[in-house]
């Protein structure tokens, strides 16, 4: 009995050594002197800044820029030091929601339609009214009552603007790419589709004064179709791209 | 849709399967006459160093108490290593505090700050035991020291623990006397299996992205961070690639990062995505091909070998379908109707997502490459049914000694059919060997229904589910699945970091581990010392399609009886619920 303890415990110590100090060393000594950017997380650097990672995405929100998936990393998304996807399950009401949400603000930048934003504008006001009444500490019954009153005003709002987003959507090139509503498994996609990326590209075009055949060549050249051959499906990575833009046309 | 990725998650592993299982078993199971020439001397080496002068003769009991001894011993050292994570001053640029630092919220939705030991508890159950079941974020809550010398150094001995119990097993099984000597497998099976594999595509992981570093997280200016609001991106890394190779290629499956192979850092691009893939499921293959060689009986091993990847063929095959639909939450809106994309990445898609989350569960590994509690009904149904059976390639070893019991049982049936003794490679199979054949296979189902009931009736489950009605059934039985088959994938958006979701799983790892190693070692040591009978005519072939046929129904027939209803709560209602109109 003491001997087999005996050889467990140092069992334990070779194999640490060999599995927790020689094969790390040796796997950091070889990735260091072959692949040393890659080692290090493939930084981007501008003007000796440090301005991102090539295969982490960052936020953008200026509609001179292409914008990145949504993200549910961290409380407000983009979070590179903790990584989180949604988790919301298919038939989960919060996801279509959030869904419905996005794409109907989508369509609406996309057509300029008075309609849906004053529809889009109504929701989000009666939506803040009951969130500030359904936070209260302690409801008066007065309070209650308004709530009661806001909750089918709210879903009236909902189903008029989904509606019209939906009327809208049936016009040819409306309909928003899937990954431009849904959030990545990590919330740091690096990468958008080309629809994804054409979808954006009068926007970004319209904001840059220039022309909108200039912006989809610059996404033509990103289309990264590597793995094509594993099946992979083309994708465009959305920091290069945007750093590209700026780069080519400084829009300030 | 393309059939391109799952082609290659299936040709390169099978293909590579071969020459590796040849490979080990020349490395792994050495005769008497070559202990200790040639390169044998570096494993007997090591194993001096621990204080044996020769490798001994062991008995199945010995060679179980060594495994056991040995577990036990990596249990309470990497349970002090965990715990005293922030007192150690090296290789924590981050100054990471204490596990228990993370807090819980109550039933009652109370946070309590730092009080919860039992998220070592649990981690340690679930690297000690391959499973890799993670209730923590590792970016935000490990050290470096603690990813490597607690996460990848039990990464290692785990999954070589496993495959030296299937040495053991099959040397049993063909009737050796001397099982062998565990610490000189487990010496063999890290210097010469697991070492070289994840060495080489460690390096080559760096090449294609994945960090390796011991800098702290960078931080970044961001390009738009005035509209954004977010001036800086804080972005974590570090010694990434070391683990992520040991965590494919030893079916483990704990991510370095919270989201795992999703991460771009883990799993940057198609060619990452593959050379995962295939190197999650290569190594079980190829310990079956070892068995063949070990057994001199290639045509039973590739029965074996065959009904895995008719399961796991079938399984993937339903979860790229059921994936390439579009998600039921995008239905009626404006959206492109595209394959389901909530939880994934758009390198990988709908298909390789698909592909990996069958394959990932059907071997014991549980890394993930999307997040499964986002998958289609159907799509999240087959990751449960590959862990429920537990038996299609599984963990490295595990995954055998799992094949073996349905085996024990498939030939006592068939016995019983025509009227036969049943024999089971020369020998005769009797009541001692298929009752702890039906323990081990029974064990499997009673953990996982009865910590499914158990929380999904209290609070302990209700309150900590993240989706509404079936669905949130189905992440309680998730994670109890996943425990019971080691495997560490989850729907992860049950908040299962608290006391007694930590207990319940811990408690359920260790039990659906170690019965499952020991039990199908005692049995081979009963048959090994029993008397050969001569094969005749009226012998039941194990060798050929009619005992495939035998053993597929026998697994399926347990599985469907023990966790149909359980599917039918589950995803089955989830999957009703989202074809409504």
């Amino acid at each position: 009995m003491i001997r087999e303890t005996l050889n467990a415990v140092l069992a334990c110590f070779v194999t640490f050594v060999l599995c927790a100090v020689a094969y790390p060393a040796a796997v950091y000594a070889l990735g260091h002197t072959l692949f040393p950017r890659q080692a290090r997380g493939s930084l981007i650097e501008r003007d000796g800044k440090t301005v991102g990672s090539e295969l982490i995405a960052q936020p953008f929100a200026s509609d001179k820029y292409f914008a990145p998936r949504p993200s549910a990393a961290g409380a407000n998304g983009y979070a590179a030091d903790a990584a989180s996807g949604s988790n919301l399950a298919t038939t989960n009401p919060a996801l279509r929601d959030r869904i419905a949400i996005d794409s109907a603000k989508l369509v609406a930048a996309k057509t300029g339609d008075p309609d849906l934003k004053a529809k889009l504008e109504r929701l989000d006001a009666l939506q803040a009214e009951l969130k500030a009444k359904s936070e209260l500490k302690e409801k008066a019954k007065a309070d209650e009552e308004a709530i009661a009153a806001l909750e089918p005003k709210v879903a009236t709002a909902k189903d008029e603007a989904f509606a019209r987003a939906l009327k809208l959507g049936e016009a040819p090139g409306i309909a928003v790419p899937t990954d431009l509503v849904t959030t990545s498994s990590s919330g740091l996609d690096p990468h958008i589709s080309p629809e994804a990326a054409d979808y954006q590209a009068d926007r970004v075009a319209a904001a840059r004064g220039i022309s909108v055949d200039r912006v989809k060549e610059m996404i033509r050249t990103h289309t990264d179709r590597s793995g094509a051959i594993l099946g992979a499906p083309a994708r465009i990575n959305v920091l290069l791209l945007n750093l590209d833009l700026d780069d080519a046309k400084p829009s300030r | 849709m393309s059939w391109l990725h799952p082609f290659w998650a299936f040709a390169l592993p099978i293909a590579a399967s071969f020459p590796l299982g040849w490979l080990m078993w020349r490395s792994l199971d050495v005769p008497e006459s070559r202990e200790g020439r040639g390169l044998d001397r570096l494993a007997m080496f090591f194993t001096r160093l621990i204080g044996k002068r020769s490798p001994a003769q062991m008995d199945w009991k010995r060679y179980a108490l060594s495994m056991l001894a040995f577990n036990a011993a990596l249990f309470v050292l990497t349970f002090v290593l965990l715990f005293f994570q922030d007192k150690i001053p090296f290789l924590n640029p981050d100054a990471k505090g204490p596990l228990t630092a993370l807090g819980y919220k109550d039933t009652l939705g109370i946070q309590h700050d730092g009080a919860d030991t039992a998220v070592i508890f649990n981690t340690v159950c679930s690297f000690v035991t391959n499973t890799n079941l993670q209730h923590y974020s590792g970016e935000q809550h490990l050290s470096y020291f603690s990813q490597l010398g607690c996460i990848v150094w039990l990464m290692f001995v785990t999954p070589a623990s496993g495959l030296c119990v299937m040495l053991a097993t099959v040397r049993g099984l063909r009737g050796d006397k001397n099982l062998g000597d565990f610490y000189v497998d487990l010496m063999r099976s890290l210097l010469y299996v697991l070492g070289p594999t994840c060495l080489i595509l460690a390096v080559g992981l760096v090449g294609l992205g994945v960090p390796m570093t011991f800098e702290k997280a960078a931080a970044a200016t961001t390009v738009d961070g005035v509209a954004t609001k977010m001036e800086t991106q804080t972005i974590a890394r570090g010694p990434v690639a070391a683990l992520v190779a040991i965590k494919q290629a030893g079916t483990n499956g704990g991510g370095f990062f919270g989201p795992n192979s999703a991460h771009p850092f883990e799993n940057p691009s198609p060619w990452t995505n593959l050379l995962s893939i295939a190197s999650i499921v290569v190594l079980p293959m190829a310990s079956i091909v070892m068995a063949g060689l070990m057994l001199k009986n290639m045509k039973h091993a590739m029965v074996i070998y065959g009904v895995m990847l008719t399961f796991l063929v079938i399984g993937a095959t339903v979860a790229i379908v059921a994936e390439s639909k579009p998600s039921a939450a995008a239905r009626g809106l404006p959206v492109v109707q595209g394959p389901n994309m909530e939880g994934k990445e758009v390198r990988n898609g709908a298909v390789a997502s698909a592909t990996w989350a069958a394959i990932t569960t059907a071997t014991s590994n549980g890394s993930v490459n999307s997040m499964h509690d986002s998958l289609n009904p159907i799509a999240g149904l087959v990751p449960m049914v590959m862990m429920m059976l537990n038996v299609v390639f599984s963990g490295i070893g595990a995954g055998f000694e799992n094949m073996l019991m349905y085996m024990i049982v498939a030939v006592f049936i068939s016995g019983l059919m025509v009227g036969r003794t049943p024999e089971y490679l020369g020998k005769k199979v009797e009541a001692k060997e298929v009752k702890l054949a039906m323990i081990v296979i029974l064990l499997h189902p009673l953990l996982i229904c009865c910590g499914t009931a158990l929380f999904a009736a209290t609070t302990w489950g209700t309150s900590t589910v993240a989706n509404p009605s079936s669905h949130g059934f189905s992440e309680i039985l998730y994670e109890f699945t996943s425990a019971a088959a080691n495997n560490g994938s989850g729907f992860e958006g049950l908040a299962d970091n608290n006391p007694w979701w930590n207990i319940g799983t811990g408690i359920v790892l260790l039990l659906g581990r170690f019965p499952a190693l020991v039990l199908p070692l005692a049995i081979a040591g009963f048959l090994s010392v029993k008397k050969r009978v001569p094969q005749t005519s009226g012998t039941l072939r194990t060798d050929d399609i009619t005992f495939a046929g035998m053993l597929m129904g026998t697994v399926l027939l347990v599985g469907a009886l023990s966790f149909m209803p359980a599917i039918v709560l589950g995803p089955i209602s989830d999957q009703l619920a989202s074809a409504k109109p």
